[in-house]
């Protein structure tokens, strides 16, 4: 492979970890790889800033409500400073702004592997039942809503308990009227409108991390039944599975959407009629990836690969069986770190 | 949507000597106790399971009336958690 920087976003590992760190892990794994890992963080505490076995090289970034532009322009003093030939955003609320900027970017040599907006409007927790319906995959009972009223009607169509959720991130369980009014009002304050309403479905969850090639075809899978779940529900610990069926839903999903790059798709297997409903695409890797790599198919290697233009034969070839646990852990580190991110905005180790 | 269908599925699981049982197709694990854990292993070598009776009675010299009858008895709670079957 040849010695090219690598650059990824997502370095805040909290209980509500962002997938940076794991996909570094991941890359960090293919002994091919000989270029830097280029951290990009948004914040001088990000997590993954500090664990000196992760990035050679740190740089901050404006948040994305700060828009495109503003990401442009640090991207570019970026990159005068250091050259970037691959960029792995790893968070759904920065994925429209490199999506737009791709057309910048790639003349400057980073390359990416994105879907188009569209894809990404097509996955979106508003338009997720559409795409379902229309391509026969079971999905959950769904009701898009903007107001109160809306919201008293989405629950007398879908009943108790009802789960609400954000337009981006964040579901809540509400076992009766009230608790689904706070939701609404407090998922809608945090992530603006509309918010979905969708029927409570119990059952065993089942994610997939998978991974669209150049062409929107299913490059890699690997699936994993979540063992155990925050209380915000992500997972914590898991176990590789290969269930046919379930892959088979995956590549329709991912080839009817023609998406291209990494996603996370959630199933939920009903314990009512023990059939697979597609809960969630997230438009990213999952934060457990790295698991992937522990089972055999490294995902994240795969993606720098192909952003690299290798045509590589597609694969589901992983051991199941494979449990990941997360494990939280303090870094001790000097202040220097936390002074360079503060002073310059950057860190360089090499 | 997916046209699955029933598919053997013992094949496919994996038992360790200690009786542990992992099902790939769902991630759930299992403890087997000893004979529950050679049952298993007869049924994923392809032995039939109206033979298991008799060898169950031979093995752990029990009479084959009651090997019969506890037989029945896992294999039915087998089905019932879909270990012999993909659906």
């Amino acid at each position: 492979m040849d010695k090219v920087a690598v650059a990824v976003t997502g370095l805040n590992a909290t209980d509500n970890p962002a997938p940076g760190i794991a996909v570094i892990r991941c890359l960090r794994e293919d002994e091919e790889l000989r270029g830097r890992i280029i951290g990009l963080a948004y914040d001088s505490l990000d997590t993954g800033v500090y664990d000196p076995d992760l990035c050679d090289r740190v740089f901050l970034i404006p948040y994305p409500t700060e828009g495109g532009g503003a990401l442009l322009t640090r991207l570019k003093h970026i990159h005068d400073r250091q050259e970037i030939g691959v960029l792995i955003p790893t968070l759904d609320s920065e994925l429209g702004n490199f999506i737009r900027l791709r057309h910048e970017l790639e003349p400057m040599g980073i390359r990416m592997l994105l879907p188009t907006e569209e894809q990404l409007q097509m996955r979106s927790k508003v338009k997720l039942g559409e795409f379902a319906h229309a391509h026969g995959i079971p999905f959950p009972l769904s009701i898009s809503v903007s107001s109160p009223e809306q919201l008293s009607d989405a629950i007398s169509q879908l009943g108790i308990p009802i789960v609400i959720k954000g337009c981006f991130y964040e579901a809540v369980v509400s076992h009766n009227l009230e608790q689904a009014r706070t939701a609404y009002f407090s998922i809608a304050n945090r992530w603006g409108l509309p918010v979905v309403a969708q029927s409570y479905m119990p059952g065993e969850e089942y994610d997939i991390c998978a991974l669209g090639d150049a062409e929107g075809k299913l490059s890699g899978a690997v699936a994993m039944r979540k063992l155990r779940l925050t209380e915000k529900g992500k997972a914590w610990a898991g176990i590789t599975i290969l269930d046919s069926e379930l892959l088979e839903l995956t590549r329709q999903v991912m080839e009817g959407l023609g998406w291209v790059g990494p996603s996370e798709i959630e199933f939920i297997r009903s314990a009512h009629d023990n059939k697979y409903h597609l809960f969630e695409i997230n438009p990213r890797f999952p934060a457990w990836c790295y698991l992937t790599a522990g089972c055999g198919l490294n995902l994240p290697a795969r993606h720098l690969r192909l952003a690299l233009g290798e045509k590589l034969p597609p694969s589901l070839d992983y051991r199941t069986g494979t449990v990941f646990v997360r494990h939280a852990t303090d870094i001790i580190c000097p202040l220097d770190t936390l002074e360079a991110l503060t002073t310059r905005g950057e860190v360089i180790r090499d | 949507m997916t046209g699955a269908q029933r598919e053997p599925k013992l094949s496919s699981l994996h038992l360790s000597d200690s009786g542990f049982l992992f099902d790939p197709y769902t991630g759930l694990t299992y403890g087997l106790n000893s004979t529950g854990r050679v049952i298993v292993d007869w049924l994923k070598q392809g032995v039939k399971p109206k033979d298991i009776p008799d060898r169950v009675a031979k093995e752990f010299d029990v009479p084959r009336q009651t090997a019969a009858a506890d037989f029945e008895e896992f294999y039915e709670k087998l089905d019932k958690e879909n270990l012999l079957w993909t659906r």
